[in-house]
């Protein structure tokens, strides 16, 4: 199972994400079709254990979450279910998330409010 | 004349000398070959205004390492029990170049600290292996 099968699974598997955003987090971009509020997350950064004679296996990697919704609340709203779903929960992947970051936004692109929240996984 | 990349540097150790056993997930190494003492050996009869020295003795060598630590693996273990113990043992660090140079130490492991265990972090234990005495290198 990768990282991101495991965050899919998990934000569709909790109820409070669930009762806001449905199915609705995909990874990287979405159709403009797809109703609001919603999820789009992507991994931005990545930090391998590096060491002399081996594969890095084992890397800590930086996922942004990006609730867009038509309301600052519900934008809000939908952030905090994802820090309550992720932060210092243990996924099927066996990484836990950790929160690095917070922050809101007006997106003029989509005409949406924009909560994120990096987590560390 | 080349210039060599640093990944690739092995550590070999054992409880008898010549080791042929390697330390995974060496992260990060670094080799003291020892400082000289120097005694002032000015005179009234030196010349200028400038202090002069000779030396002496010299400390021996030592490496110090950083693992990605993992326990239960036999050679950490070693490391571990190493320090606790005491005793002599035998490290050699082997560099990424075309003939392999080796600096071989007998020793001790004379520290051995686990720290920075921040939750966005890895577990990485550092040690120290001092030399007992002489160390000898092979280009």
């Amino acid at each position: 199972m990768t990282l991101g099968e495991a965050i899919y699974a998990k934000a569709t598997s909790t109820p409070a994400l669930v009762a806001l955003i449905e199915q609705r987090i995909y990874p990287i971009s979405i159709q403009e079709t797809v109703r609001m509020p919603h999820v789009i997350w992507q991994a931005i950064a990545a930090t391998p254990a590096t060491t002399h004679n081996e594969p890095a296996q084992k890397r800590h990697t930086l996922v942004q979450f990006a609730c867009f919704a038509g309301t600052y609340e519900e934008a809000v709203a939908v952030r905090e279910a994802v820090i309550a779903a992720f932060d210092n929960v243990t996924l099927a992947t066996g990484d836990i998330g950790i929160l690095e970051d917070a922050r809101e936004d007006f997106d003029e692109a989509s005409d949406l409010y924009r909560a994120d929240a990096d987590l560390l996984f | 004349m080349a210039k060599i990349k640093a990944k690739g540097v092995i550590l070999k150790y054992g409880d008898t000398s010549s080791p042929t056993t390697t330390i995974p997930q060496s992260a990060e190494v670094s080799l003291d070959l020892g400082a000289w003492d120097r005694t002032d050996i000015t005179t009234h009869d030196t010349s200028g205004v400038t202090k002069v020295y000779d030396t002496v003795l010299k400390e021996p060598a030592s490496v110090e390492v950083n693992v990605m630590l993992d326990p239960a693996d036999t050679a950490h273990a070693w490391l571990i029990s190493s320090h606790a113990a005491g005793t002599l043992k035998y490290l050699t660090l082997v560099l990424p170049d075309a003939g392999g140079a080796e600096f071989a130490l007998s020793g001790h492991v004379t520290a051995l600290s686990i720290s920075g265990l921040t939750p966005g972090g890895f577990v990485n234990a550092a040690f120290t292996f001092a030399a007992a005495g002489a160390h000898t290198f092979t280009a």
